[in-house]
């Protein structure tokens, strides 16, 4: 039987071809998650951002009418200091 | 650098406090705050002198303390069902001089009980905790925004649900 070394060579190519391909595929997959990750990320924190930004100067006191309620409720004692060795 | 009762008289209030903010009984928070204290003491050579990395630490075993508390009481469901004694409650002080207090309180947990967890956590550890936002933002490993965002929430949903509580106490 006669054996065309050019052809097996052809097609050792072509599947070398093909399985770097694939390895770029995934790559490029892998980079472009990661890319697209990043980018849901920073957009939430932006998202944070401006959520935070957007609430008014005094809704972060702890002196308003309704921390007083809760500061009045809860001032229960603390226990003594346990007893260590 | 603070030793361990310096850090007790900061820090023993604010969580006693806290753990009766979020469910648990006085007398409950009562051990739970000493518990915890023991297990400091017993890492007092390896604390960082670092105010809020030890209140951290604090807040963080407390927390671990009533979950393994609560698993084990699992266990015990029929014990508490037929003791209910009210051993539970705040010191007859709180109980006898100030009723309004006592009534706020329940009130109040009531109300905390009903928002989400995550606003929950945020806001009790603001206002009940008094810890600062950086501390916060550390202790549950969300951003300073977002803790920002999550105690302005609970606030007012809070309102919402104590809208009449506060009429009363105006």
């Amino acid at each position: 039987m006669d054996i065309n070394l050019n052809n097996i060579r052809t097609n050792s190519t072509i599947a070398q071809n093909a399985i770097s391909a694939d390895t770029l595929a995934d790559k490029t997959k892998e980079t472009n998650l990661a890319s697209y990750d990043l980018t849901i990320s920073m957009a939430e924190a932006a998202i944070e951002d401006i959520k935070a930004a957007g609430i008014p100067a005094n809704a972060l006191r702890r002196d308003d009418e309704l921390g007083k309620l809760i500061s009045e409720a809860f001032s229960l004692p603390a226990p003594p200091f346990p007893a260590v060795e | 650098m603070k030793t361990i009762e310096d850090h007790y008289k900061t820090l023993a209030p604010k969580l006693t406090n806290w753990l009766v903010a979020t469910g648990s009984s006085y007398a409950e928070s009562c051990d739970l705050v000493q518990e915890t204290f023991v297990k400091i003491w017993k890492m007092r050579d390896s604390l960082q002198d670092d105010d809020e990395a030890v209140s951290g630490l604090v807040f963080t075993i407390a927390r671990n303390l009533r979950k393994n508390l609560a698993r084990n009481e699992k266990h015990l469901v029929l014990q508490e069902e037929i003791g209910e004694d009210e051993a539970g409650e705040a010191p007859n002080t709180a109980q006898t001089t100030n009723d309004d207090r006592e009534y706020l309180r329940k009130k109040l947990t009531e109300a905390f009980a009903k928002l989400p967890p995550i606003l929950r956590e945020a806001y009790t550890l603001f206002q009940v905790a008094e810890m600062s936002i950086h501390q916060i933002s550390a202790q549950t490993g969300v951003s300073e925004n977002l803790v920002k965002v999550r105690i302005f929430r609970a606030k007012e949903k809070l309102k919402e649900l104590l809208s009449d509580v506060r009429k009363d106490f105006q």
